[in-house]
């Protein structure tokens, strides 16, 4: 009997010989992370070709911080899941658009709260490429003009939620705005009371595409994320230590 | 052969004098190590705040590596330049770090150190000319060999938020308990 049936918990030793790992056998199992909540459990019909995992992600943005205050009156976002080639969307949005949300009613730097749902299921046969968020922040004066107030970006959570001690713990991001290259485009920016924005903001994912890039931070993004992945165990790899 | 995952952020510097930063990085492993997906090295944007004297690179790191031997565990390096108005560049800090040898989230602090100028001279320069010292040959920065004739200053921190997924290694014998 595999002593991987039934929910595996950290703590749970698995006494299977490894090689037992890689043999494919047809059986139930329910297979929880950490901070896993309730699912509907799927019966996991191993067949010979099913080499692949999934991971689920669900969670939301919570808020914007500003320490001075944000610097259009409202604020909205776009957010935008961005992964690797062996990464396949199984369900959820890919990208997403949030409310204008203010705080001007209230304390300057009172986080702006969005509140905003994120859940997508990934299926892939490789950690690499692991899903990132990319979120673009707009703001909109009240007269209505829209500009850039920056991008983040971090990696989905890899390990159930940040840690397991202060789930309450939020992942911070902070906000890059990106500066004007020369004067002329400073003064030009200036003139039509228009920030710069980026043509493609994945080249911020990138490793070397933004080598000549200069950015100014400004504000953080709260998000409470936690993932639940199914099937990794099967194919070796070690998710918890 | 064993396979490992190194998914994270380069996130931030801080305790650097200079405003305006960017961080050069490589990740470098011993012969039996073979890179299977992913780049190991890389240069982030320059970036500076408004408010506080930190620099937020979110340089992110996806590296997919496979071996046959635990030794040339892989090392993470880091080199920090500075950019002044002139579009001039200098590095302003040098640190490594190994990357943790247990799956799971780990948020490393990197001290930096930056060659140490020699005189009044130097010291002018580095204040105002765009630049102190470089090192000449950079493979000083994981060597312990030739170290002993080196000044060196203290410099600011670079802190790296690393998650590591290990597969196979329960295989070849070796345990993460």
């Amino acid at each position: 009997m595999s002593a991987s049936e039934g929910i595996s918990l950290p703590g749970n030793e698995e006494t299977t010989p490894p090689h037992e790992k890689h043999k494919q056998k047809a059986k139930k199992a329910k297979k929880k992370s950490r901070s896993a909540k309730e699912s509907v459990p799927n019966a996991m019909d191993a067949k010979a070709t099913a080499s692949y995992f999934s991971l689920s992600i669900v969670g939301q943005i919570v808020s914007a911080t500003f320490p001075l205050g944000p610097d259009k009156e409202f604020v909205f976002l776009r957010y935008e899941m961005v992964a690797g080639p062996d990464w396949q969307l199984c369900s959820g949005p890919q990208h997403g658009l949030t409310q204008l949300a203010t705080n001007r009613r209230g304390h300057f730097n009172e986080p702006i709260v969005f509140n905003m749902p994120i859940e997508v299921t990934y299926k892939s046969t490789s950690p690499y490429g692991w899903p990132q968020i990319l979120v673009s922040v707009f703001g909109r004066s009240g007269l209505g003009r829209e500009t850039l107030l920056g991008y983040a970006h971090i990696h989905l959570p890899v390990f159930g939620s940040r840690r397991p001690a202060d789930q309450t713990e939020q992942l911070q991001a902070p906000i890059l705005m990106p500066k004007c290259p020369n004067m002329m485009a400073d003064i030009t920016s200036w003139l039509l009371r228009r920030e710069p924005e980026l043509k493609d903001p994945k080249v911020l994912l990138d490793n070397l595409k933004c080598k000549g890039l200069s950015m100014e931070s400004y504000g953080s993004l709260q998000f409470q994320l936690s993932s639940v992945m199914r099937g990794a165990r099967k194919l070796g790899y070690h998710w918890h230590s | 052969m064993a396979e490992v995952h190194i998914i994270g952020q380069i996130l931030k510097a801080v305790d650097f004098a200079e405003p305006h930063l960017y961080c050069k990085w490589s990740l470098q492993s011993g012969n039996a190590w073979r890179l299977v997906q992913g780049e190991v090295q890389g240069q982030s944007h320059v970036a500076s705040h408004r408010l506080q004297s930190s620099s937020d690179f979110a340089q992110p790191l996806d590296i997919h590596l496979s071996t046959a031997s635990v030794q040339g565990w892989p090392r993470l390096l880091v080199e920090v330049y500075a950019v002044n108005v002139l579009q001039q560049s200098w590095p302003v800090g040098y640190g490594f770090v190994h990357v943790p040898s247990t799956p799971g989230t780990h948020r490393l602090e990197i001290g930096t150190w930056k060659v140490a100028p020699n005189g009044l001279w130097q010291s002018l320069r580095e204040r105002f000319g765009g630049g102190g010292a470089a090192l000449s040959k950079t493979d000083l920065l994981y060597s312990g060999v030739e170290r002993y004739k080196l000044q060196t200053l203290s410099s600011g921190k670079v802190i790296v938020e690393l998650n590591l997924i290990f597969r196979k290694f329960d295989e070849y014998g070796v345990e993460f308990k």
